[in-house]
């Protein structure tokens, strides 16, 4: 239907204008709003009286685009107050839609202003990561970076401490070490773990360790605790990277530590071991601190007869030479100038990979080695504002296509939250990136890349906060079933679903109400879903309304819950920032705070939060918010189904702002479904700042509209979306800042 | 914990500052306290941050002057009590809406330190304003290893805007080094305890070699970024401003380690990265800034002891609310009874370090007799978002300049900044004024 209102629009544009205005628009804004919306009156700071012309509507599309979305939903004009006839209504939207229309043909697009970009964190490790080939995620220690418009990776916000270039510093050293290796030799060292600071040994204990070369390591795990002789036997587990090694009847200690020895040989690199003590039941041993058998401390000696393997960083980086010390000057250089292009995203000058190779001749002039010195130029490389921003040069004073290298990383650090591979490097070269086939047919490969996994953590993971999943602490007494299996299953329920819906192109729409989902047994268990058994998980068809689309998933129903709670407030505002596109305004300054309006007032959350919106002043926002919110309280705060809270039934019935009214979490859900064009919106908005880095202000207005209409016109489907924010003009041009110094 | 037997000589390189310690002689428990042969050991401050308010009826003491008795919240401080200065009367005018609307926290956050009304934004432009910490860290960081320590107990957020339209770094940062530039805090006591005393390395590269590569990099990194300025924009062209600003800072420090650095031995084991519990949490952090004042690495500090805003449960003692609702408990004696018990359970962690700090020998003294130890809130009344009277405590002797065991209550809305003001004074740092001052506050070293 929108598609035909389209067509429509475009045969009858021209008898759409001034005289439109005057005669449609004008007399509505009259008769309906400006009782209110008057310079005199202006209620929510807004003037209709101000628009007398369409040059004036077009000059303020953001305010236009609200009033729009609040007479189309019926919002405005508010119940008590003449309404205007559907068909008035449908006059305004469609003159709007038409000079929206009008207005974009005619204007060139403005690609906005974007600021050098830091790599945030996600970025660096992912960088670090495709530039080395070793996962080595050194951002963990670094400070959490700052978000703007919701989103970590906007260019003014991402700023750089002393404190952050520090870490940078230490990092690069790092990086350099592990991706290098300096031929070398390996001393046997002894490390012994116990339980954590302040904790009493117990029947499990873990320990990552660095296992530095491959060699033979002693694991020694000391028991400690007495048992009476005639008890159950106990069997010693004992497990590498979730494998088990061994497993041995457990020597029973009677006062002294008694200590089981292993030598196994193991790879160079990090692992888990975990050792635990498990009863003749099978289980993991109760914790008993006074008497029971526990876990006093591993060690792990070793290496010995260890022998050094290359990491495999070297075949990205040793280019040509021999490992170890075996490299003339033509390929130390030609080592560096690879490294450095990966790294800065673009070719780099003869001056610069000099500048740079002079590391390596002056370590090798102080006896270091050649890795050492390859280590110095890579540490130098690493900390350089060539890889820790994403530069681009403004070339002239009027906006202009980013250049191929500029667009390979503009694509990369979107869709994989990384550098760009070979192969985008090869057509950024080429110069042919920025041509429309060549385009999409990469954006398609890079969403089929496993790196697009970078995307769905970044994008996913802000957009609907389930970065926030890792760290909310539902109340252990009120939700003894939360545990660290539910909380990832939660995680990685969205994802799969998120993954799915794009990798099999379904409509934007399913992510609101589909029939299926991604479950394993704990998270089957936790709602209520019978035949799903095992660790893994599966596709799993939802029959029964209680479930189905994002809104009724455990990850997003948890991170808009209180630890103790539910809140209505809260889920609400999520719906309608992170769905509807209908952010609610702060409260203004001169509402009565919540105190005085509640004081010492009890009753159910609903009774309470009704008694707050008998309050005009708060009932304008909160009627919204709250509605929504209740059409989930069949929800509980960790998503989980209920019918009654605290022996009373759960009233999930509530009303859409603008009056569609609904009985149940199903319900709510299909008139969110109708609402495609608000959540087409509000997604194509949340993705254009991912992809940008940037906030968008009303130039953008243009662009959002042109995607919306072309995701109506493809079914909503996903990829459309990625594909139209790509093939934007913010995406691909750039706009020079005034003032080039030279 | 980590029982770590090493190699007999294991090389420990901090950043910049590299020290090659032979450990198991180290281990010795004695701790030689680094030497100063001038008269006056230095004067050092800190400021400890603490969210959300602090119930006023159980903090500010009814009588003034010294025979105050102290109230349930601060009663932990009793101990202290004639080290301690109760300053009741200050205000962050900043901190309120001034027109702005609702945002208090994010307010309260980035004014406290400041003085200043920060600009409501959710990104592209932020601002505030130089705060006191790091007013002093700019004049006399040049005399230690780190001009300033920015420590934290809770993560920033992770996701979504923080407090109503304003950006993350207001709720997030104490420290300003500059309008636009928030110092974030290390939340991690491992990595503390490494910038202190180096991270276990390789024995590979002498510390000279690596440093010597540093200040080579850092030097054409500048050069580079000059280069590269020339042909950015005016905005483009600040974010290198601000990332060379860095770049010296670090610089800086490495030189700072060289002429400066002592080789002493960590008076505590390296811990293992961050405890889940609070208290834990909190004292290995005191422990740590103990010893950077301890070893004169620095003299200037700030601890976030949670964000501001934050929703952290203290299941520790027993409330398992989130802490940022609680405090709107619209008159809720249950509610209100367990805000109190967050805020007492803060002081008490407040007042282990003071005790650290007492019992640290300095000179003729201890620590605590040589320094200004600040610790409050932007928030008074955490239900109704006040920024008046509000709850700070000003601990240590400041080298005899302090006259502390009372309790002073000033006049309405006397700027806080004004305390700073007449702390910067004690710490011969030269300032006109700070944020919104009018002037010292008087009163500390007498009536």
């Amino acid at each position: 239907m929108r598609t035909a209102l389209y067509l429509l629009i475009a045969t009858v544009s021209a008898a759409y204008g001034q005289s439109t205005f005057r005669k449609d628009v004008r007399p509505f804004l009259v008769r309906y709003c400006e009782p209110c919306h008057s310079a005199k009156s202006k209620a929510g700071g807004l003037n209709l009286q101000a628009y007398s012309s369409v040059a004036s509507v077009l000059a303020n599309q953001d305010v236009w685009d609200r009033i729009a979305r609040k007479i189309r939903t019926g919002e405005m004009p508010p119940k008590g107050t003449p309404a205007p006839a559907p068909a008035s209504v449908r006059n305004v939207l469609n003159w709007l839609r038409a000079a929206y229309a009008r207005h974009d043909r005619r204007t060139k697009p403005d690609p906005g202003r974007v600021t050098a970009r830091r790599l945030n964190r996600a970025e660096y490790d992912n960088t670090v990561r495709d530039l080395t080939g070793l996962d080595l995620r050194p951002a963990a220690a670094f400070p959490v970076d700052d978000s703007g418009y919701g989103f970590d990776n906007i260019g003014d916000v991402l700023s750089l401490s002393p404190a952050l270039l520090d870490k940078y510093l230490a990092a690069a050293r790092t990086v350099a070490n592990a991706a290098i290796a300096v031929p070398r030799t390996f001393k046997e060292t002894i490390e012994r773990r116990r339980a954590g600071r302040g904790e009493l040994p117990g029947p499990a204990l873990e320990v990552r360790y660095n296992f530095p070369a491959e060699g033979d390591y002693d694991l020694r795990i000391a028991l400690t605790g007495r048992r009476p002789a005639e008890s159950e036997p106990i069997q010693l587990v004992t497990s590498a990277g979730g494998n088990v090694e061994l497993v041995t009847p457990a020597a029973t200690p009677n006062g002294r530590p008694r200590v089981h020895e292993r030598t196994a040989r193991r790879k160079a690199g990090p692992l888990t071991l975990r050792v635990e003590l498990i009863g003749a039941d099978g289980k993991l041993l109760a914790e008993d601190p006074i008497r029971g058998l526990a876990i006093e401390y591993i060690e792990i000696r070793g290496p010995r007869n260890a022998v050094q393997t290359p990491p495999v960083s070297h075949q990205w980086i040793l280019i040509c030479g021999q490992w170890p010390g075996k490299y003339d000057g033509a390929c130390l250089e030609s080592i560096v100038a690879n490294l450095a292009r990966r790294a800065f995203r673009r070719p780099v000058t003869p001056a610069e990979t000099a500048r740079l190779t002079a590391y390596v001749h002056a370590a090798i002039k102080d006896g270091a080695s050649p890795e050492q010195g390859l280590r110095d130029a890579l540490e130098a490389i690493l900390v350089s504002p060539h890889f820790l921003f994403r530069i681009e040069e403004d070339r002239g004073k009027a906006p202009h296509p980013v250049n191929d290298f500029e667009l390979a990383s503009r694509l990369s650090y979107f869709l994989w939250s990384s550098m760009p591979d070979q192969t985008l490097f090869d057509l950024a070269a080429k110069r042919t990136l920025h041509q429309p086939a060549v385009l999409e047919q990469q954006v398609r490969r890079m969403i089929r890349d496993q790196r697009f996994q970078g995307f769905v953590e970044n994008f996913l993971g802000q957009w609907l906060q389930l970065r926030n999943l890792d760290v909310v602490k539902p109340d252990p007494v009120k939700f003894p079933s939360f545990d660290e299996e539910l909380r990832s299953a939660m995680k990685k329920e969205t994802e799969l679903f998120f993954k799915t819906l794009i990798l099999e192109d379904q409509p934007l729409l399913s992510f609101l109400n589909s029939n299926f989902t991604f479950l394993n047994e704990r998270l089957a268990r936790h709602y209520g879903i019978a035949g799903v058994h095992g660790p893994e998980f599966r596709r799993v068809p939802l029959s029964t309304g209680e479930r189905g689309g994002i809104l009724t998933q455990a990850s997003v129903l948890t991170v808009s819950s209180y630890p103790t709670r539910t809140s209505p407030v809260i889920r609400g505002k999520y719906v309608l920032e992170n769905i509807l596109n209908a952010p609610p305004p702060p409260p203004p300054p001169n509402v009565p705070s919540l105190e005085d309006s509640a004081q010492g007032f009890t009753g159910t959350l609903r009774q309470q939060l009704e008694k707050h919106r008998a309050d005009p002043a708060c009932a304008s926002c909160h009627n919204r918010m709250d509605a929504l919110g209740f059409g989930l309280e069949n929800y509980d705060a960790i998503g989980a189904w209920r019918t009654a809270e605290a022996g009373l039934p759960i009233d999930s019935s509530g009303a859409l702002p603008g009056g569609r009214a609904f009985r149940s979490p199903a319900g709510l859900r299909e008139l969110l479904f109708e609402q495609k064009d608000d959540f087409a919106e509000c997604l194509t908005e949340k993705m254009l700042i991912y992809a940008l880095g940037r906030g968008l202000d009303k130039h953008d207005r243009p662009t959002v509209r042109r995607i919306v209409h072309s995701l109506a016109s493809d079914q909503y489907r996903f990829s459309r979306l990625v594909l139209e924010v790509v093939r934007s003009a913010p995406f691909l041009m750039r706009r020079p800042e005034g003032g080039i110094r030279r | 914990m980590t029982g770590k037997f090493l190699p007999r000589r294991t090389l420990l390189r901090g950043l910049g500052a590299s020290v090659a310690l032979p450990l198991l002689d180290a281990m010795t428990p004695a701790f030689v306290p680094p030497s100063r042969t001038t008269s006056q050991p230095p004067l050092r401050m800190a400021f400890c941050y603490v969210p959300n308010g602090i119930i006023p009826a159980e903090w500010t003491p009814d009588a003034e002057g010294p025979g105050y008795a102290m109230k349930h919240i601060m009663q932990p401080m009793e101990p202290f009590r004639d080290r301690t200065l109760v300053l009741t009367g200050l205000t962050h005018n900043g901190g309120r809406a001034l027109g702005d609307g609702p945002g208090d926290h994010a307010r309260a956050a980035a004014s406290f330190l400041t003085g200043i009304h920060p600009r409501k934004t959710a990104g592209a432009d932020i601002k505030a304003g130089l705060s006191v910490d790091q007013a002093a860290a700019i004049k006399i960081g040049h005399l230690t290893r780190f001009p300033s320590i920015e420590l934290g107990l809770e993560d920033g957020r992770l996701v979504g805007s923080c407090d109503s339209g304003y950006s993350c770094a207001y709720s997030n940062n104490l420290a300003w080094r500059g309008e636009a530039m928030p110092m974030p805090p290390e939340m991690n006591p491992r990595l503390v305890f490494e910038k202190l005393f180096g991270a276990e390395g390789e024995e590979l590269d002498s510390p000279q070699r690596i440093s010597r590569l540093r200040k080579s990099i850092l030097d054409s990194i500048q050069q580079d970024t000059r280069t590269l300025q020339t042909k950015l924009g005016p905005t483009d062209r600040r974010k290198m401003d601000e990332y060379l600003t860095s770049v010296r800072d670090i610089e800086r420090q490495i030189e700072a380690a060289e002429k400066t650095g002592r080789a002493i031995p960590p008076p505590m084991a390296r811990p293992d990265g961050i405890p889940l519990d609070y208290a834990e949490h909190a004292r290995l952090m005191f422990d740590l800034m103990t010893v950077a004042f301890q070893m004169d690495a620095t003299r200037v500090q700030t601890l976030m002891m949670a964000r501001e805003g934050s929703t952290r449960a203290y299941r520790e003692i027993g409330v398992s609310d989130a802490h940022h609702p609680l405090t709107h408990h619209r008159g809720n004696e249950e509610m209100i009874a367990r805000v109190i018990r967050i805020n007492r359970y803060h002081v008490e962690q407040f007042a282990y370090f003071i005790e650290k700090l007492r019992s640290t020998p300095d000179g003729d003294g201890s620590l605590l007799d040589h320094a200004m130890i600040v610790y409050g809130s932007g928030l008074a009344d955490g239900n109704r978002h006040t920024h008046h009277d509000l709850p700070v405590l000003l601990a240590g002797g400041g080298n005899g300049k302090l006259k502390p065991g009372r309790h002073v209550r000033y006049a309405k809305d006397t700027p806080m900044a004004n305390l700073y003001l007449a702390m910067l004074d004690r710490m011969g740092v030269e300032t006109e004024s700070l944020g919104d001052s009018n002037g010292k506050l008087e009163h500390l070293s007498g009536i």
